[in-house]
């Protein structure tokens, strides 16, 4: 199974061709024709939405055009200085939630394995496949995508550094699944094959994860926590 | 040399015919496994064969499918979270894309389901970082969310 997962990444298209945009020209052609409606049925507001199923709805947003350019010249009013101050302002919060503890429970969506766990403190991951660690060992996941509380979520691009979060985990427990068959079979052909497997798996156990530093900080040098020369 | 003989056919392993177990004992086997079917496929050991060995061949090419179509159901609440937002999922995950965000569909669609303000406020940024990129036809965007200041990203205040 591990085998066959391998070959359909391969073969699955990648996130590229999700984000392949075909009509584009088409939808601008028919906006410059008057009588033609401007919306597309992409942007059209769902059932429930209109069912009044949903609290809040933002597809609202979707009917209204995109404020045009303004023929003529126009002054700029500059908020540069307004945003540094909301972002100050923002960062100043999270940092004090932070350092006080305030925040409640993390979640962090980490990297393990090749693939992406969304994880809380106290979860049990079961990792399919060879995987050396063995039962009791303590690690460190430290390819930290996201790392989100209830007011605030910081997110990495691509990764957080790694004095910022600490997510420590435990190994405890390695066994094999249960018994997969494989079944092979052509009609009118004399052939039958049957194979059984079990996967290795490998349970580990999220211990906490810690903000342990605040965010917008810059060191004098950076990366060298945790290494080992 | 009698017993000598007797050893010699009962003990060859290189023997090319092997029985295999007795006939019950196959039957069994098969039978196991349509404990739990309904009628003659039940008891039947003729019949219980056929649907048993197409229940097996099932079982295989449903293990082969299972990747792709969990790809696809992510693929599709990514696309419905990014569309209760008033986007589409190309401009929600080429927004974060460009801002070199890897996470991916899977992880994306756990944090539409049980983490919606991380959604959304991964959304908002999308969008803004969508629109200030050029990608696409600017007018089929929409207005732009609120209160996402898009600026402080790049800027580190360095401590001295």
């Amino acid at each position: 199974m591990a085998g066959i997962r391998g070959l359909t990444h391969c073969l699955v298209p990648t996130v590229n061709t999700f984000l392949q945009k075909t009509c584009a020209n088409f939808t601008s052609i028919c906006k410059l024709q008057p009588g033609v409606p401007t919306f597309s049925p992409r942007f059209l507001p769902t059932l429930t939405s209109v069912a009044g199923l949903r609290t809040h709805s933002v597809a609202k947003r979707t009917a209204q055009p995109f404020p045009k350019a303004p023929p003529h010249q126009q002054n700029v009013v500059d908020t540069s200085q307004e945003e540094l101050e909301i972002i100050e302002d923002v960062i100043s919060k999270v940092n004090h939630q932070i350092a006080n503890k305030s925040h409640g429970r993390l979640f962090a969506v980490v990297q393990l394995f090749n693939r992406q766990w969304k994880i809380t403190p106290e979860d049990v991951l079961v990792v399919e496949g060879y995987w050396p660690p063995n039962i009791g060992d303590t690690i460190r996941l430290e390819k930290v995508l996201l790392v989100g509380s209830s007011d605030f979520s910081l997110v990495g691009m691509p990764l957080l550094r790694p004095d910022l979060v600490n997510i420590q985990a435990t190994v405890i427990e390695k066994r094999l699944s249960h018994t997969h068959t494989h079944f092979k079979k052509k009609m009118r052909k004399q052939y039958q094959r049957i194979n059984f497997y079990r996967h290795q798996h490998t349970m580990i156990r999220i211990n906490s994860i810690e903000l342990t530093s605040c965010i917008n900080e810059r060191k004098d040098i950076e990366g060298l926590d945790g290494r080992v020369f | 040399m009698f017993l000598t003989a007797i050893r010699s056919i009962i003990y060859n392993e290189n023997r090319l015919y092997n029985p295999g177990p007795s006939k019950f004992w196959r039957r069994r086997r098969i039978l196991r496994l349509s404990a739990h079917y309904f009628g003659r496929r039940r008891n039947c050991y003729r019949i219980a064969l056929v649907h048993v060995q197409r229940g097996l061949l099932y079982s295989t090419i449903g293990k082969k499918q299972r990747s792709s179509d969990l790809m696809k159901l992510h693929a599709q609440r990514v696309s419905s979270g990014a569309e209760e937002l008033g986007m589409n999922m190309a401009v929600y995950r080429r927004g974060l894309e460009s801002a070199k965000v890897c996470l991916n569909n899977r992880s994306l669609s756990d944090l539409a389901i049980w983490e919606p303000r991380t959604f959304k406020a991964l959304g908002n940024f999308a969008w803004n970082n969508y629109a200030s990129q050029g990608f696409g036809n600017i007018q089929n965007l929409g207005n732009p969310p609120e209160g996402v200041v898009l600026r402080g990203l790049r800027r580190m205040k360095i401590v001295e």
